[in-house]
């Protein structure tokens, strides 16, 4: 007999994204969509796909605003490390740190504010991190192309090595969940007294 | 003075507009995507449906749902004064915009 449901983890990830009020009309209209039309004209395979896609572009679409950000800032350190170094990075690494931390701080609470779950916080955070340190790592690997120089090179010795800029995605994985889930953590605690007094 | 409508915000009004009472989410969604001929995310009509409804433009009701859907509720929209009212405002607009041009426009070469 062949399946008829999304993946089961790929609907639980819907209903992280979306609000209590939409949750059940917005997972119904999709499992419709799925069933009536992904399904028949595709087949399982490519109906779980589709699925999958649309799921991640409302990820995308909810965060895109603290990816831009976040890989704005993590290829502009980059960039300015390599192409105008500094024998102090103290400084940079503070501004930058805490402008990152201060992202992923604002996309758990407001994931959390949104869909009332903490898991929700946590999941935003690591979906901004993976995504900006995917285009950060691309940018990295395309800018030392552009100026590729024993100078740059030097500067990216200096800097931690290309290693390090490649693999921030992983890196960052841990402190964007756990800052996350802490704004999301201050979200619920918030909307719950917001609630309370009114 | 009415709200100003994306394109986008216009589409979606427009299939609410079209589909009176049979107006729900997937319904939307197929008639978004069938007028754009368009690959169109569901999340993107979803958060316009969401916006449109947050300005007054749109109201909402739950009913309860098929056994397609896994008997999980629709969600109907209706189009409000305010919806009616932009749209207008948008078409005069475009079409202010458009005065005085024959089309198709020629191209020059």
């Amino acid at each position: 007999m062949t399946r008829s449901t999304p993946p089961a983890w790929a609907e639980w990830l819907l209903y992280l994204l979306l609000s209590p009020r939409d949750r059940e009309t917005v997972s119904g209209d999709m499992l419709e969509l799925y069933r009536d039309a992904a399904l028949q004209a595709r087949g399982p395979r490519p109906a779980d796909l589709w699925y999958v896609r649309e799921v991640l572009r409302l990820a995308w679409l909810q965060n895109r605003g603290w990816i831009t950000l976040l890989s704005l800032s993590m290829f502009g350190r980059t960039t300015l490390d390599w192409l105008v170094p500094t024998s102090d990075f103290g400084p940079r690494a503070l501004w930058s740190t805490t402008f990152g931390a201060g992202i992923f701080l604002l996309a758990g609470f407001v994931a959390a504010w949104r869909s009332s779950s903490v898991v929700s916080g946590a999941f935003a955070s690591l979906t901004t991190a993976l995504a900006a340190g995917l285009v950060h790592s691309v940018g990295a690997v395309t800018l030392l192309a552009a100026s590729y120089s024993p100078e740059t090179l030097a500067a990216v010795r200096q800097s931690g090595g290309l290693s390090e800029a490649i693999t921030l995605p992983i890196l960052l994985c841990s402190p964007a969940v756990a800052l996350g889930a802490a704004a999301a953590i201050d979200a619920r605690l918030l909307s719950t007294v917001t609630s309370c007094r009114s | 003075m009415a709200d100003v409508l994306g394109s986008f915000e216009q589409v979606v009004l427009l299939a609410v507009l079209r589909l009176r009472d049979e107006a729900y989410g997937r319904a939307i969604f197929s008639e978004v995507q069938d007028r754009l001929r368009r690959d169109i995310a569901v999340g993107a009509v979803h958060a316009t449906l969401v916006r449109l409804e947050k300005k007054g433009m749109l109201s909402s009701r739950v009913e309860s749902g098929t056994s397609i859907r896994a008997g999980r509720p629709r969600r109907y929209y209706s189009i409000q004064a305010g919806g009616v009212r932009a749209l207008n405002e948008a078409r005069k607009t475009f079409t202010d915009i458009w005065r005085g041009f024959r089309v198709p426009i020629a191209e020059r070469a």
